[in-house]
């Protein structure tokens, strides 16, 4: 303590000699403490007053300019220097006092910025001199000037505690703070804490030129939102150990303790003069899943594909981290599994370690017990991969679907500058028709699905089929060409294509959507197909009988029901005349045609008559034949129908 | 098409000359499955939100879309839930400029219709909400 000594001597002598003593001090350098050009006046009366102003005052980093120190009433008892009623004023007043020794050179200074507040520094000792700070209700606001500017600034809270550093040869500091209530803020409000109350330790001892810092953090309770995560509650802890000198500042051991969610390992080292992390690793072990999504990942995922999930399971995490990125990312899956809480997939009994690294290619094996997607469940497979940065690739896996598989071959992604891509091929192995549609909770069908997925690549939001999907279902061929898809995850997917039926079987078809039944095979094609959020509103559709030998037969609630889709119809005819005694009737051929645009679809036959168009022409005996005659129709009046239709029917077998 | 410089005013009247009336047949009112699907989600969403606009948390975008310009104002725990409900009403809001453009055939009019639906809601935007104003500046109403 250089300064005080020096000013002491300036005091003591000046005293000696006049009543009135200016003062006059070109700069005082102390350890944390700066003070330059220093000028005053000690005035002896009946009242002895100090005055000094310094030009700039710099406390740990901090500097003030135009300091002005007042002392009223400065009283000497012996040895000591007594200020009871002080001010400090930079520029805003704060009462002070001190009481300073010039004999042992202890030195007590008292600062109360407000009512109930106080921060109490004292310096004792000679050989190893001890400084103490003691603060009593702390406006954690007055630090505002240390934090670091890319820090949210605090905006509440006190501070009670204290702190004391030792100067010896290798000095030392201890201390023991609480705060209470403590808020801050960033300027945008996506990182802030609010009513946070917690104790922190901290003891360090100087070796050389190091430091060795240990410190323990009891989160008492409070808020934190750091964008997008929310912590909230009590009991969490960090212990820390580690040393930091000019250079470097180091977490060698660190232990969050997130009650109830996870125990976080974290190491790292700080290049003070780069500014930067170096090197850091965290890992945590048997992490509760249920706990981790719903306190952690939940709140973070509203709004999302996975805002609502059941989870399950538990999982190692690893991650290491070189020059301010992530290198390296382990994880182990223990017996996971996730549900979507409004049924749109799920999966269980995930295994397996997955590793990852920002250069090396890694290769990896997870084991999938079973699950679902969009009710449609799905068996145990095994899923291996490799991945390079933010390339994946998956070979070849076939996952078991019902009583087919769907096979995916060469599955390859990227996370390229405008976004995520990725590409296969594939097939769809033979699936129950019958099957798949219990799952889907749609009608009775009969028959298989197989397929051979051409390349299915997605960039820029558009799943794009290339070549064609071929489907085998209703005994026929289903192809669809010039598929894409544009925006698959939002509100309004847009669905584009050309969809080719050849030979269907009419027969499954009628009988699985109780339309009445129809024996004969049918071709169709929609071109130029466009569904908004799964709804059609373009397409050019034209359906008509396949061309060869086959049985033809109409039953009459079929008739009754192609004539109902028309507005007007034969249904009356049939009752009245002998044909209501047949149940079904022999037809030559059939077909309709629709073309829909801005909601109307514009309809048309087989052939046109003057009264309209034919829908099914007769054949047979008894032949019947069916007449459309009106040419548009509003698409939902005509969907209105069509379900008054297979909704109100029995089917007539 | 309040929203317009007189420039760009000038190069749609010599379009209009000459390809008859073009942007002035654009129906903003049209509607289709997709228009009505998100104009629900909108409606459904605005609930939620309306408090956030009176009390400034959110504002108008002279973009056409929404904004937290102030998330201080909306309570922590509460505030990764607005961010996402501000998220998906933008996704929304950017959907249906598309889906109107494109029921009216012209995928291309896609940013005019967005600046004019700006204009609208900011017209539309009860007293004391914020919009920003055409310099970008905050304004309350």
């Amino acid at each position: 303590m250089r300064f005080i000594v020096f000013v002491s001597g300036m005091l003591m002598t000046a005293c000696a000699l006049a009543q009135q003593i200016g003062i006059s001090i070109e700069r005082i350098d102390g350890p944390v403490l700066i003070a330059s050009r220093i000028s005053g006046v000690l005035r002896i009366a009946a009242k002895t007053t100090l005055e000094l102003n310094a030009a700039e005052i710099s406390l740990a980093g901090r500097t003030w300019r135009n300091v002005r120190i007042s002392c009223p009433d400065l009283k000497q008892e012996r040895d000591v220097l007594i200020c009871a009623q002080g001010a400090i004023e930079s520029p805003d007043k704060v009462p002070l006092s001190f009481r300073y020794s010039t004999l042992t050179k202890n030195i007590e200074l008292v600062l109360r910025p407000a009512a109930n507040e106080e921060w109490r520094v004292s310096m004792t000792g000679t050989t190893a001199r001890v400084i103490t700070v003691d603060i009593h209700n702390g406006a954690l606001a007055h630090l505002k000037s240390w934090w670091p500017a890319e820090w949210p600034g605090p905006n509440a809270g006190a501070l009670s505690g204290k702190v004391t550093f030792i100067e010896e040869r290798e000095a030392r500091v201890h201390g023991e703070l609480t705060i209470s209530n403590f808020g801050f803020a960033n300027a945008s409000g996506l990182h802030a804490g609010e009513k946070i109350n917690a104790v922190i330790a901290l003891q360090a001892q100087q070796q050389g030129e190091q430091w060795r810092w240990e410190s323990r953090l009891d989160w008492k309770s409070g808020d934190v939102f750091w964008q997008p995560l929310f912590i909230s509650g009590s009991a969490h802890s960090l212990n820390m150990a580690g040393t930091f000198d000019a250079k470097r500042f180091a977490i060698e051991q660190g232990r969050l303790m997130l009650a109830g969610i996870a125990d976080i390992d974290v190491t790292a080292a700080y290049d003070r003069i780069a500014s930067k992390l170096t090197v850091a690793s965290v890992k945590s072990n048997n992490v509760d899943m249920a706990a981790l999504y719903t306190k952690l990942i939940k709140p973070a995922a509203q709004g999302t594909v996975l805002g609502d999930l059941r989870c399950d399971g538990h999982a190692d995490f690893s991650l290491t981290f070189k020059d301010g990125e992530i290198v390296t990312v382990d994880t182990v899956f223990k017996r996971i599994s996730v549900e979507d809480n409004s049924g749109r997939f799920a999966f269980f009994g995930l295994d397996g370690v997955l590793p990852w690294h920002r250069e090396d290619l890694k290769t990896a094996k997870l084991h999938i017990a079973g699950g679902e997607v969009l009710r449609v469940p799905f068996g145990t497979f095994e899923l291996p991969f490799e991945t390079r940065g933010l390339r994946l690739r998956i070979r070849d896996v076939e996952i078991p679907v019902l009583d087919g598989k769907i096979s995916i071959a060469d599955f390859a992604s990227s996370g390229e500058r405008e976004g995520w891509r990725w590409r296969f091929t594939g097939a769809i192995k033979p699936i129950s028709v019958e099957l798949l549609a219990t799952a889907l909770g749609l009608p009775a069908m009969r028959g298989t699905l197989s397929a051979t997925i051409p390349t299915v690549s997605y960039a820029q939001s558009t799943l794009n089929v290339d070549g064609a999907l071929l489907f085998k279902v209703f005994d026929g061929t289903i192809t669809m060409q010039n598929l894409a898809l544009e925006n698959p995850l939002s509100k309004v997917p847009r669905l584009t294509g050309d969809i080719d039926m050849r030979n269907l079987d009419l027969d499954l078809l009628t009988g699985a959507f109780s339309f009445g039944k129809i024996t004969g095979r049918i071709d169709a094609e929609m071109k130029s197909l466009e569904l908004v959020n799964w709804e059609p509103v373009r397409f050019d559709a034209r359906l008509r009988s396949s061309a060869g030998e086959y049985p033809k037969r109409i039953s009459q609630a079929a008739v009754q029901n192609i004539s109902a889709l028309g507005g007007a119809g034969a249904a009356a005819a049939i009752q009245r005349s002998f044909l209501r005694f047949f149940e079904t009737f022999g037809y030559s051929a059939l077909g309709w045609s629709c073309r829909l645009e801005f909601d109307v679809c514009e309809m048309g036959g087989i052939a046109n008559v003057p009264q309209g168009y034919v829908i099914v022409k007769g054949g047979g005996i008894p032949a019947i034949s069916v007449l459309g005659y009106n040419r548009k129709v509003s698409w939902r009046e005509l969907l209105a129908r069509l379900k008054r239709v297979t909704e109100g029917n029995v089917i007539v077998k | 098409m309040r929203n317009l410089n007189p420039i760009r005013l000038g190069w749609l009247a010599l379009l209009m000359l000459f390809a008859g009336n073009l942007w002035a047949q654009a129906n903003l009112e049209i509607n289709t499955p997709a228009i009505a699907a998100l104009q629900a989600s909108m409606q459904k969403r605005h609930t939620e939100l309306a408090p956030f606009y009176a009390n400034g948390a959110i504002g108008l975008t002279r973009e056409g879309f929404i904004a937290l310009r102030e998330a201080n104002a909306v309570a922590l725990p509460q505030r990764q839930q607005v961010n996402g409900l501000v998220a998906a009403d933008n996704a929304d809001r950017a959907a249906m400029y598309r889906e109107i453009a494109r029921a009216n055939g012209k995928p291309e009019w896609e940013n005019d219709i967005r600046t004019t639906f700006a204009q609208r809601w900011i017209d539309k935007a009860a007293g004391g909400w914020y919009f920003q104003n055409n310099a970008g500046a905050w304004t309350r109403k």
